[in-house]
């Protein structure tokens, strides 16, 4: 089944709409959206907010579901998994997940070593006495020293606890790692040394990431393809190089005109979108 | 050029034995857009919160702070306030936190100008109205009505600006005003504040993280470090022009898409 | 963005600062003796506090009686000390069972929401509306009057209290990412609720607690006062009060005056140490 032929990940016309109010027609955030991550690829999701790129990124953490489509993490239906702790723990292992905000992803009466402790007992992957050493290997791994073990999350920064987030990620080996705006929230040095961090990781293993961000100049760093997604819509998708240099489609084009830099005049950028939401109406009638 | 709109001179702020800020120089013209860039914790809020005199009372401030030529921290509370009514607004990065949630957006907006400048309700709406439409949002006259937890993040923050321009103030401290928003929407709002700065001259100080809008959107760029301002670059020259290591530091640190080097 | 060194240090300052408040340690030490005297009553009353000795009826303060003695000439300072235990278990009990009860039903509407929810916010709803102790002495007409039935009122009309506030700070617990993440993790709902949120909310809900048991010393004293809890011979301090008013009129004010304010010091301290310790928990988390 799961040979190298087929990708890590297949998702395949997902779609998700929210029911906001009693009455209201239910708002689309996913709709018709396909893509595949192939084992050690990083797949970009860029837009605005709405666009849905956080909606499919929970899906595939299974912190969300999809009202129809199919999704696959190694050949496996992640819907069919089955309910139970088993099961869970199961899909669990497939895919793990780093959260915007570093400081509410911590539990904050449990240690470092604690967090880490309890990730990979829950899985069983070190019985009582080695977990210590699995903690601290995984410390290692994320370049935090022995002695920011036994601290809290108040007491570390804003980067170093995204790195917690992370080596707790990494406890359980998953095949993939969604990050969602992972590292928005740090300063440009710390999220720098994120960013050098996850490219160690991925040069280290196979593991598979899907990066969602707003920041595009990110995005070029971190990923190798790229889907733009609009109104819940894949828009454009490529290799990411080519659709941030050349862009196709007239959304991509605008969001890289948005972003500031030089030459930027915000005038501009509003003609841009004026232009780009009329030749939609216009599409669309 | 005319005495600037906000002048400060030396000035410092510490808690007990802890230094916030340490002699700090800054200006703001009329007409001018100028950045305060640097990491969080560097003192970029302080220096602004302290240019208000919104500080706790454990605070010790020293220096000077001149806003349209008066001196903030010498006057009494009600100079002060006079002040911070006639002539500064302060925007912040969490739209939630400055709006009342149990009102209106229709009265947030307008009850500066009706208790504060003494305007009649009907021209206060009538301004309201005029800044919700420059601000980018379709329908006021509904909007006027809801209530915050009925509009998004963008929208709200896009309320704050309005409510911060009703009162024509001659200088604006912008905190992180536009980080949460989408970049299009960003473009958006920082057009209008343009327009204000080129129709009737308001001075901006723009705090941001976001260093390649520092260079593309401000006329000068303010660097700051550990409270202290450790260099002064024009906008337009602060990626090529950057002498303090720090700044370079900071520089490299942002990410670029680079048109491909192979 | 993170937060400003500015707001670290007023936050550490504010911790530190706090722990030589010195209001808040006299009333812990306060509460303390308290407590004390209440476990070790029977040893520190001069009095059997039940003694009836009409040769000294509304005696002065003396060496043979320091706080004097009442309408029937018994020891105050003895009935005061044996009345700290009836005074303080009452509201203990009474706390003890509505926090089970309330905790219980505000975690379950937080997490489950619909109808429970939609339940609870009626039952609050018109307890708000219906004063307390209206609610407490209709209890009390159905079971009878007794110190039992007043304990079981009051505990019936705070749970519902209990559980609202439980429910918002478990609303807002929820919220917070690291749930997310133990879901990722493969940890089944009911345990993310009972080991780690519900530890999460202690903090918050413990100083809230302390504020509610002086909230129920003031209450059981009230319905002791009224005749509806603690019986005569009972040394409970609301019934103490109520007993030593008729020296008022002519112009004894000790036996009323004795329990009041013990009453009166009690209540404070506890609100006192209450709010602090909520404070102190928010800064932390």
């Amino acid at each position: 089944m799961n040979t190298s032929a087929t990708p890590l990940v297949v998702a395949d016309g997902l779609h998700r709409a929210f029911h906001v109010a009693r009455g209201a027609d239910p708002v689309v955030a996913v709709d018709d959206v396909s893509f595949t991550i192939e084992a050690g690829e990083a797949l970009g999701l860029v837009g605005e907010s709405g666009s849905g790129k956080s909606t499919i990124a929970r899906i595939l953490a299974g912190l969300e579901r999809a009202d129809s489509g199919s999704l696959r993490v190694a050949g496996i239906d992640r819907r069919t998994v089955g309910h139970g702790a088993a099961a869970r723990l199961a899909r669990a292992r497939q895919v793990q997940m780093v959260f915007q905000d570093p400081y509410g992803s911590l539990d904050r009466r449990l240690t470092v070593e604690q967090t880490l402790t309890h990730a990979m007992r829950l899985h069983g992957l070190a019985g009582g006495r080695d977990a210590k050493g699995g903690a601290a290997e995984l410390l290692e791994r994320v370049r935090l020293s022995a002695t920011q073990a036994r601290l809290k999350p108040y007491q570390l920064s804003g980067g170093q606890r995204q790195r917690v987030a992370i080596a707790r990620a990494l406890a359980v080996e998953p095949a993939v790692l969604v990050l969602d705006e992972a590292v928005s929230a740090l300063d440009v040095s710390v999220q720098a040394q994120i960013l050098e961090l996850l490219d160690e990781i991925r040069r280290e293993s196979r593991i598979s990431l899907l990066f969602v961000s707003h920041d595009l100049a990110v995005v070029d760093e971190v990923t190798d393809r790229v889907l733009v997604l609009f109104g819940g819509a894949v828009v454009e998708e490529g290799r990411t190089q080519d659709v941030l240099r050349k862009p196709a489609h007239p959304y991509t084009r605008l969001l890289i005109a948005s972003v500031p830099g030089p030459g930027w005049d915000p005038h501009d950028v509003i003609a841009r979108r004026a232009a780009f939401e009329l030749s939609r109406s216009d599409a669309s009638t | 050029m005319t005495a600037p709109l906000l002048e400060i001179s030396d000035l410092s702020l510490r808690y007990g034995d802890a230094k916030i800020l340490n002699r700090v120089n800054l200006a703001v013209a009329a007409g001018e857009t100028v950045g305060l860039v640097g990491e969080s914790g560097s003192g970029k809020s302080s220096t602004v919160r302290a240019a208000l005199r919104l500080l706790p009372t454990s605070a010790s401030l020293e220096g000077s702070v001149r806003i349209g030529g008066r001196d903030v921290l010498g006057v009494d509370e009600r100079e002060l306030r006079s002040i911070r009514a006639d002539e500064v607004a302060l925007i912040q990065q969490d739209p939630r936190g400055a709006l009342n949630p149990v009102r209106r957006i229709g009265d947030s907006l307008t009850e500066r100008l009706v208790r504060v400048h003494g305007e009649r309700s009907v021209d206060a709406k009538r301004r309201g109205l005029e800044l919700l439409e420059a601000v980018g949002i379709s329908r006021p006259e509904h909007r006027f009505r809801q209530y915050p937890h009925e509009l998004s993040g963008g929208m709200l923050q896009r309320v704050v600006i309005a409510a911060a321009l009703t009162t024509r103030p001659k200088l604006l401290l912008a905190d992180e005003a536009t980080s949460a928003l989408d970049v299009t929407t960003q473009a958006e709002v920082l057009a209008i504040l343009r327009d204000q700065q080129q129709e009737r001259g308001l001075g901006v100080l723009f705090i941001t993280h976001d260093l390649h809008l520092a260079a593309a959107y401000c006329d000068r760029v303010y660097v700051m470090l550990r409270g202290e301002v450790v260099e002064e670059l024009s906008g337009a020259n602060l990626f090529a022009g950057a002498s303090d290591p720090y700044t370079r530091l900071l520089l490299e640190a942002v990410p670029t898409i680079r048109e491909e080097t192979t | 963005m993170t937060t400003n060194t500015a707001d670290v240090l007023i936050a550490r300052k504010g911790i530190s600062g706090r722990r030589r408040d010195p209001l808040f340690w006299t009333s812990v030490g306060f509460l303390g003796v308290v407590v004390l005297v209440a476990i070790f009553a029977p040893f520190l009353a001069p009095y059997d506090p039940e003694a009836i000795d009409f040769a000294a009826i509304w005696s002065q303060p003396s060496a043979a009686h320091p706080l004097g003695t009442d309408q029937l000439g018994r020891d105050l300072l003895s009935r005061l000390i044996l009345g700290t235990r009836e005074s303080l278990i009452g509201p203990f009990l009474l706390l003890v069972g509505a926090t089970i009860l309330g905790v219980t039903i505000g975690i379950v509407a937080a997490w489950n929401g619909r109808w429970i929810d939609v339940l609870l916010a009626r039952i609050t709803d018109v307890m708000f509306a219906f004063p307390g102790l209206l609610f407490v002495v209709l209890v009390i007409a159905v079971f009878g009057e007794g110190a039992a039935t007043a304990v079981v009122a009051l505990a019936l009309a705070y749970a519902p209290v209990i559980a609202k506030f439980t429910r918002s700070i478990a609303l807002s617990e929820l919220a917070r990412p690291y749930v997310d993440a133990y879901r990722v993790q493969g940890v089944g709902g009911a345990t993310i609720a009972t080991r780690y949120v519900v530890p999460n909310m202690t903090p918050a809900l413990l100083g809230y607690l302390v504020v509610l048991f002086g909230e129920g010393l003031m209450g059981l004293a009230t319905l002791s006062y009224l005749g509806f809890g603690a019986q005569p011979p009972s040394s409970e301090w609301g019934l103490m009060v109520q007993e030593g008013q008729d020296g008022i009129v002519l112009g004894h004010f000790g036996p009323t005056l004795v329990p009041g304010i013990a009453i009166a010091a009690v209540v404070v301290a506890v609100n006192i140490v209450g709010v602090r310790l909520a404070e102190r928990m928010g800064a932390r988390a």
